[in-house]
């Protein structure tokens, strides 16, 4: 019946059908692999899940009312945020190595392009199976009437483990400036000593550990704010998100940043975090008998200062404030305070996430070209040190390691392993970097770090002039957390997938 | 012997007069026409058409009694040269028929055999016919004694004169286009009558597909709307106009804002799951119904049922609205001019707490959440007394932002006329409509063109030109785009009291995302140009009798032009919303379509017969094509060249579907008593593979028209009565394009050593099976009419089943792409519509009512995955039901905490909302929720009052719905959500002391979101938050006055003034003083309009 005439081809996409033959189809579709492999909200939020912030977002993934039906948040602008369950990536990943194989491209170039996809898919399963225990371990495409049973952890991680190995020699040792962007084989290396760590296999871990040291390719960066910041390019990178202003930007400084000036502050540190920092003279708050409780931030690890914004430090040209309700403006009449802790822009414990964000305009606030780390070399320094003094095996050069890191910080050096040591320093060193949550969970510390009430700061009031604070006895309350032990560290599988999979089962407690 | 004589003296003259007076009357020299010589030849042919001929001969109008048996007789004759007299006794010869003729020109043919009782006439009766809406006289009305064939007709001023044998006798009026009237005489000798235009006459033309048909004729269900019914109603758009017309047509409009009122028009409920809207034909080219005119509407047609809308296929699955423009007549040209003014304001709005107010609930909900109070007692006392409005303000900021004049104004000019070659009618419209905020505006400007030609006895052409012109303006915002407003409402509605909107010094205050006010003062603007020429040209053919031949290329360009130019706008803290940007858009679509048709329309004695065949062709393309930069050096400054060139940005993309069609139709009826239609129609899509590409869709229905069976004829009440019989299958393709072919995306870019990586990947799902969704429905009903029509009466029951739905059921999350559509659901709806109208008149006062009612039940029949959030799509509930837990009221007191089930992980409060457990499980989780209401209306109906006195008119309409349910906007629902602000509506609440409740209200305790994001208990999606929308409204009033001829002058044949009131009054049990229609919480609201008017025809 004429059928000639209805034929239509589409305008705006390609065909699978012309596409996969070409080495510049296996450019285009690797670069969309890695377009959203992660996003600056799962390693900025993340913390919120720990006792280091507070972010009201994901309060409920970790003060016990997670349920099936509320745990996902879609993040506008970040399609992925909070959401590990999803198998989008792992559809694109197995997609892409089946494709390529029929690409008829430099075989050296295709083989490392297919450890770039495996190490994705390993990154995106590590994440997977540390929220949800079993998950179903999906290596090839699947038809939408696929419905899947759950592979255990120990196999889900055996194979995360098996695939980094593999493809570790594959891929290239350099540093992430050096690649580019591209997954390197310090990226696979470090990425498998993180899960051995975790998994308690602290030989191994250290044996990854040391290799990525020793690759040679990474440094440490001398100044630990700007490591962060225009400088989040650096040697020190072994792994990173690479955004670049308009071309691939992170919007993550608008919702950081304190509400004076067009910020959201949507996240804040917790008190239990400030106490967390040492003094100056490298001792714990509680054992330094120079800490000062009315002048809490003065001589502490120069670190806190860099990572958190707190009552009455110079900001903008200002002193922040987030304990008054009306501050003085440009005429000296008193105004409302958008920093205020009450108001819906001012961090609710008046401690904003400073690590990440540093004044600028409310125009480029969205549009941020700071790459994020994801790992970076002191994980490797401290990764090392734990399982030393896990091990009793290489304690002294452990101890080295460790203290590289609090050097940089400007530190004193520790003069043993201990535990309280290795873990204060990578709670501190790493502070609002996504590793505290999954160290409370190794730790088994969900009743003593998250059960109970969530504190600020302490109220009082800051002199705008001087920046001097006036503190009150009582903190601020941010919430109360309910650690429920049976669950056992694990997430709700999403009730979407409960209906929608037969196969599928639900994690305890829920 | 008398009777001999009288026959003889009808046969040798042959007038009518000579029936009624024995003298005769020689002044009336209808002989001129009878002796008039013409040729008559006819083959086999019947009686009637014989007869029909030499009428037509002698421009004779003629009249019979249909049940005469002898008219289907068939006959054959060579006459030349004969009189017209002579030939109707040739062809009257041996049937026992005599003829008469009137001084109008009427030939009536009457039994000869009748004894006709010849009676010397006592009375003369006189009078004058005039229209009961003009004032205008009428020429040629028929008069009639009743009971008789006897009777006169008006002559050129609408003066009658007629002769009845007694003055106890009723005279009947009649005249085409005009309510029959019975006078009885009563003794008068003058009698003065005007008559009523007729909405539902016997010989309405019905606009069908490819087609008109005679009402009495219409198998299917089939509502129409003539002009008359729309022109009284001044609205600016086509959609408003039509709600509530007509049973089972559900039309909401979402908002107010000019240009975007967001209609949504629903033939019997929502047939699938994809896109339910009917498809709107105008001239018999597809279009929007948002670029008509109103005032160039001749009629709407809508096509409710399958078989109606068969001929149509693949698109027709949810109805068809085909709507006819006026076109010109064979008269001197007729000028016209119609305007309107009104006025707009929001039906309802929420009402809001005083800053004072607000302080204190938000130290309560503090308070209740074990936390400090917010406010002083001293601070609350500055809110209240406004002794320092600055830092403690009390804004009203929905007030600040409904600054608008809400001013419109409407005209329209039309000119029409012809020739006994051309016909031609032209218009001009203008609307202008300044929305409810300020800078909110929209202009339309509309041209028609209908043109029509009779180029030879064989062949016609008609042109159809459109152009219409909208030029939308909004305000703009940081957070929309495209003109949306929404932002300027939802903050308005959501920035508390307490915050100011200028500082002492008059800068901008501001809350999180800013301040509307400022927005609207300082900010930029959107301006939208949206152009559309609609063009078709049609050329018929007439090949034989009853043969034509007719082509129609048409073709729907659009072009849509926008402009987004935001402005950088500063704070009084020092902060600044921006950079300036400025994104040009611009759309191009267009539809061209190529269309044949073969139809075959003749009578054979009994049998009627209809027939069409077509071929029908259809591309659609659209492109758009879109540029970005910001940084301006000037807000001033809104052309793309001088913006920056870091972070500009450009996109463009395209899409094509195609459409192709064969089709045909046969209409059949026996004696127009028997009717049956069948069409068929095979349509091919692009949006589907090859193999799947194709559908049949077939359709049946038939008609009887009882009343006119003999066994009927001493039932005289009964007018007519129709039983209505029909089946059909359609099909439907609105999904999107290409799901069948696996697309891989670009843009999918990542970042490689700082600069931009093309990617690509697959992000959508294929299925290459998908193919046509069906709609099969079964359409009974009846029409009838009664008491000499007085009371019309229409039923309809149907049960439309759609199958195959395309649609995207849920899969697991292991496919990792989103859920392809498949043809996976079905769905029912059955209902029954009925609609009752009365009209009459009681000497000068005119009256119409009519009342109509509609019950429709959506059931999801298949639907194999269940899609289940707060709207539930699962089989055996209607589509898209809300879907959570049963509230049963708060929490009393500890105890009543701890002996009642949670949600785990959750500890709830007292005063906090608490949940049935449905299944006494002990928890509440996901398989406690059940089904909390429709977002259907299950009925909706109207009410229409009409009345006529002299000059005035009043009409009135009321519209309504019920067994409906609808949610707000989570900020409009609860106190303090998202930093939103508080209704009074939230004041009723539950009070909580000492972990007692010492006040049950009907909200749950207060709490503020800012600190527990997370109350699991407040917030859970329950029958809390489903409310009862069911409504009745006063749509629309209106009360003209038509201003007499005698006044009105020699140049001016019609003037009328009115004035309306739209949306007037609502009764509702709807909460929180919003708009029940559709109540969106925190958007542009629903308006009322006052509109003043004015119509001049010259």
């Amino acid at each position: 019946c004429g059928d000639g005439f209805l034929d239509v081809t589409p305008k705006n996409s390609l065909s699978d059908n012309t596409f996969w033959q070409t080495e510049q189809d296996a450019e285009l579709a690797l670069a969309g692999l890695y377009e959203n492999w992660e996003t600056w909200s799962n390693i900025i939020y993340f913390d919120g899940m720990s006792d280091n912030a507070y972010y009201p977002g994901w309060s409920h993934k970790i003060d016990g009312s997670a349920s099936p039906t509320n745990l996902a948040e879609s993040y506008w602008g970040d399609p992925y945020s909070g959401d590990w369950f999803e198998y989008g990536r792992i559809r694109k990943y197995n997609n892409f190595l089946e494709k390529i194989e029929n690409v008829s491209m430099d075989e050296a170039t295709k083989e490392r392009y297919k450890a770039e996809a495996r190490f994705l898919r390993a990154y995106n399963y590590f994440y997977k199976v540390m929220m949800f225990g079993d998950m179903p371990l999906v290596t090839e495409t699947l038809g939408p009437d696929a419905v899947m049973a759950r592979t255990p952890a120990e196999e889900v991680k055996s194979f995360i483990l098996q695939e980094l190995d593999e493809i570790s020699d594959k891929l290239p040792v350099q540093n992430m400036v050096q690649s580019e962007g591209h997954i390197t084989s310090g990226a696979a290396r470090a990425l498998k000593a993180r899960l051995e760590l975790y998994m308690g296999n602290y030989a191994t871990a250290m044996e990854d550990a040391q290799a990525v040291i020793e690759m040679g390719v990474y440094e440490l960066y001398p100044d630990y704010r700007q490591l962060f910041l225009s400088e989040s390019d650096n040697e020190e990178a072994i792994l990173s998100i690479k955004f670049t202003q308009d071309i691939y930007p992170s919007r993550h400084p608008q919702f950081m940043l304190p509400g004076m000036g067009g910020g959201y502050a949507n996240v804040s540190g917790t008190y239990d975090m400030v106490e967390a920092y040492e003094t100056m003279n490298g001792l714990p708050i509680s054992e330094d008998p120079t800490y000062d409780p009315d002048n809490p931030f003065e001589n502490r690890d120069p670190r806190l200062e860099k990572s958190l914004l707190y009552p009455g430090q110079e900001w903008d040209g200002r002193y922040y404030n987030p304990l008054d309700q009306q501050i003085p403006n440009e005429e000296g009449d008193m105004v409302s305070n958008p920093d205020y802790y009450e108001n819906s822009v001012g961090s609710p414990a008046g401690l904003i996430i400073k690590k990440y964000v540093e004044p600028m305009p409310e125009a480029v606030m969205q549009n941020s070209g700071q790459d994020l780390m994801v790992i970076r070399l002191p994980e490797m320094y401290l990764t090392y040190a734990e399982a030393a003094f896990e091990t009793g095996q290489n304690m002294a050069q452990g101890l080295e390691y460790l203290n590289r890191v609090r050097k940089r910080a400007g530190l004193p050096e520790a003069t043993a392993l201990t535990e309280a040591l290795v873990r204060r320093e990578r709670r501190v060193e790493f502070a609002f970097e996504n590793l505290r949550y999954f160290d409370i969970v190794r730790w088994d510390l969900g009743e003593e770090s998250i059960d109970g009430t969530v504190y600020g700061v302490r109220k009082g009031s800051v002199n705008n002039e001087t920046g001097e604070v006036t503190w009150e006895s009582e903190h601020i309350i941010l919430e109360e957390r309910n650690f429920v032990a049976e669950r056992n560290y694990l997430l709700p599988i999403p009730q979407r997938e409960m209906d929608n999979n037969p196969e599928m089962t639900q994690n305890p407690g829920y | 012997q008398d009777s001999q004589q009288a026959n003889e003296q009808v046969a040798s003259v042959g007038t009518l007069e000579q029936l009624l007076n024995t003298e005769v009357r020689q002044d009336i020299d209808e002989s001129s026409v009878l002796n008039k010589s013409i040729t008559l030849r006819v083959e086999q042919t019947t009686l009637l058409d014989a007869l029909k001929s030499i009428a037509s001969k002698g421009h004779l109008k003629l009249s019979y009694d249909t049940q005469l048996p002898v008219l289907g007789n068939h006959l054959s004759l060579d006459l030349e040269e004969i009189s017209i007299q002579d030939a109707l006794w040739k062809v009257l010869e041996n049937t026992g028929l005599r003829f008469a003729v009137s001084p109008s020109g009427q030939l009536i043919l009457m039994n000869k055999n009748e004894k006709l009782t010849i009676q010397r006439v006592q009375e003369t009766i006189t009078g004058t016919v005039t229209d009961a809406r003009t004032g205008e006289t009428l020429p040629g009305v028929n008069i009639l004694l009743k009971g008789t064939s006897t009777g006169a007709s008006t002559d050129g001023e609408g003066y009658y004169e007629v002769t009845v044998p007694s003055l106890q006798d009723t005279l009947v009026f009649t005249y085409i286009g005009y309510q029959r009237q019975e006078v009885a005489i009563s003794g008068r000798t003058e009698i003065d009558i005007t008559l009523q235009p007729q909405a539902i006459s016997g010989e309405e033309l019905v606009v069908v597909g490819y087609g008109t048909q005679e009402r009495q004729d219409v198998t299917g269900s089939v509502s129409t709307i003539s002009s008359e019914g729309l022109e009284s109603r001044p609205a600016t758009n086509m959609t408003s106009l039509l709600q509530g017309k007509s049973p089972g047509v559900t039309i909401t409009q979402s908002s107010g804002q000019p240009g975007q009122e967001d209609h949504s028009i629903l033939i019997r409920g929502v047939g699938t799951m994809n896109n339910s809207s009917p498809m709107v034909l105008i001239d018999g080219v597809e279009a929007s119904m948002d670029d008509v005119n109103p005032n160039d509407v001749e009629s709407v047609s809508v096509l409710k049922d399958a078989a109606s809308a068969a001929i149509y296929g693949s698109r027709a699955a949810n109805g068809v609205v085909l709507i006819t423009t006026k076109r010109g007549n064979r008269e001197s040209m007729n000028v016209s001019y119609k305007t309107h003014i009104g006025w707009q304001q929001a039906t309802r709005l929420p009402e809001y707490v005083s800053s004072a107010e607000y302080g204190r609930l938000l130290n309560e909900a503090n308070i209740n959440e074990g936390l400090d109070p917010r406010y002083t007692q001293e601070e609350i006392t500055k809110f209240e007394t406004g002794s320092d409005p600055y830092n403690y303000p009390n804004t009203q900021w929905l007030d600040l932002l409904l600054q608008g004049s809400g001013f419109t104004q409407n005209h329209d000019l039309s000119f029409a006329g012809g020739s006994d070659v051309n016909r031609y009618r032209v218009s001009l419209g203008y609307n202008e409509q300044y929305g409810l905020m300020e800078k909110a505006n929209s202009d339309r400007y509309n041209l028609r063109i209908n043109f029509d030609s009779d180029v030879t006895d064989w062949f016609d052409l008609g042109v159809n030109a459109s152009l219409t012109r909208r030029e939308t303006t909004n305000p703009a915002n940081p957070f929309n785009s495209g003109g949306s407003v929404y932002q300027f409402f939802r903050q308005a509605n959501r920035i508390p009291p307490i915050v100011a909107n200028k500082y002492e010094d008059g800068a901008w205050d501001r809350h999180d995302d800013g301040n509307p006010i400022a927005w609207i003062e300082e900010g930029g603007k959107y301006q939208e140009k949206n152009s559309r020429v609609v063009g078709s040209l049609t050329g018929e053919a007439h090949l034989m009798e009853g043969l034509s031949l007719q082509g129609t290329a048409s073709a729907n360009y659009e072009l849509s032009d926008g402009k987004d130019h935001d402005r950088t706008i500063a704070y009084g803290d020092g902060s600044v919303q921006g950079p300036n940007s400025v994104e040009d858009q611009v759309y191009r679509s267009s539809v061209t379509v190529l269309e044949a048709m073969l139809e075959y329309d003749r009578r054979h004695g009994d049998h009627g017969i209809n027939g069409l065949l077509g071929v029908y062709r259809k591309r659609e393309l659209g492109n758009s094509l879109s540029a970005y930069r910001q940084e301006f050096p000037s807000n001033d400054i809104s052309e793309l060249t001088a913006g920056s060139q870091e972070g500009w940005s450009n996109d463009g993309s395209a899409v094509e579907s195609k459409l192709g069609s064969y089709f045909g139709r046969i209409n059949y009826d026996f004696r127009s008593r028997y009717l049956v239609q069948a069409n068929l129609r095979y349509d091919g899509s692009s949006k589907f593979a090859r193999e799947q590409r194709w559908g049949w869709f077939p359709s049946f229905s038939a008609g009887w028209r009882i009343a006119e069976e003999s066994f009927m004829d001493d039932i005289s009440w009964i007018n007519e009565l129709k039983l209505r019989g029909s089946w059909g299958k359609l099909g439907n393709n609105r999904i999107g394009n290409y799901q069948y072919i696996p697309l891989i995306s670009l843009g999918q870019n990542y970042n490689f050593g700082g600069s931009a990586s093309s990617g690509a990947a697959q992000t959508s799902p294929t299925n290459p099976d998908i193919t046509w969704e069906t709609t099969t429905e079964m359409d009974i009903g009846f029409d009838a009419g009664l008491f000499e029509n007085q009371l019309s009466l229409t039923f309809d029951y149907y049960n439309r089943y759609t199958d195959d739905i395309l649609t995207s059921v849920p899969v697991s999350d292991i496919y990792g792409l989103p859920a392809p559509t498949v043809n996976a659901g079905a769905m029912r709806n059955r209902g029954i519509e009925f609609e009752v109208a009365h009209n009459n008149n009681i000497r000068d006062f005119q009256y119409d009512v009519s009342l109509y009612g509609a019950y429709n039940i959506n059931k999801v029949e298949r639907y194999e995955n269940p899609d289940i959030g707060t709207s539930i799509r699962k089989e055996g509930i209607a589509w898209n039901s809300y879907y959570g837990y049963e509230a049963i009221g708060v929490f009393q007191n500890e105890a009543d905490v701890d002996a009642s089930p949670h949600i785990p992980g959750n500890t709830p409060a007292v005063g906090d909302q608490k949940y049935q457990d449905q299944n006494g499980d002990g928890v509440i989780n996901g398989d406690d929720r059940i089904v909390l209401g429709n977002t259907i209306p299950e009925i909706t109906f109207g009410f229409n009052l009409g009345l006529n006195y002299k000059g005035f008119d009043l009409s009135t309409f009321f519209q309504g719905a019920d067994r409906v349910y609808r949610t707000i906007h989570p900020e409009a629902m609860w106190p303090f959500q998202n930093g939103a602000k508080v209704q009074q509506m939230h004041m009723d609440r539950t009070i909580v002391e000492n972990n007692e409740v010492v006040r049950e209200g009907r909200y749950p305790r207060v709490v503020t979101t800012a600190l527990t994001g997370h109350t699991t208990s407040y917030y859970q999606f329950s029958s809390f938050s489903v409310l009862d929308a069911a409504y009745i409204r006063l749509k629309n009033i209106q009360l003209g006055y038509t201003v007499p001829v005698t006044w009105s002058g020699d140049y001016l044949s019609n003037v009328r003034v009115f004035f309306s009131g739209e949306n007037l009054l609502t009764i509702t049990g709807f909460p929180g003083n919003y708009d029940p229609e559709t109540p969106n919480g925190v958007g542009y609201p629903q308006v009322k309009t006052y509109t003043l008017g004015l119509n001049i025809t010259f």
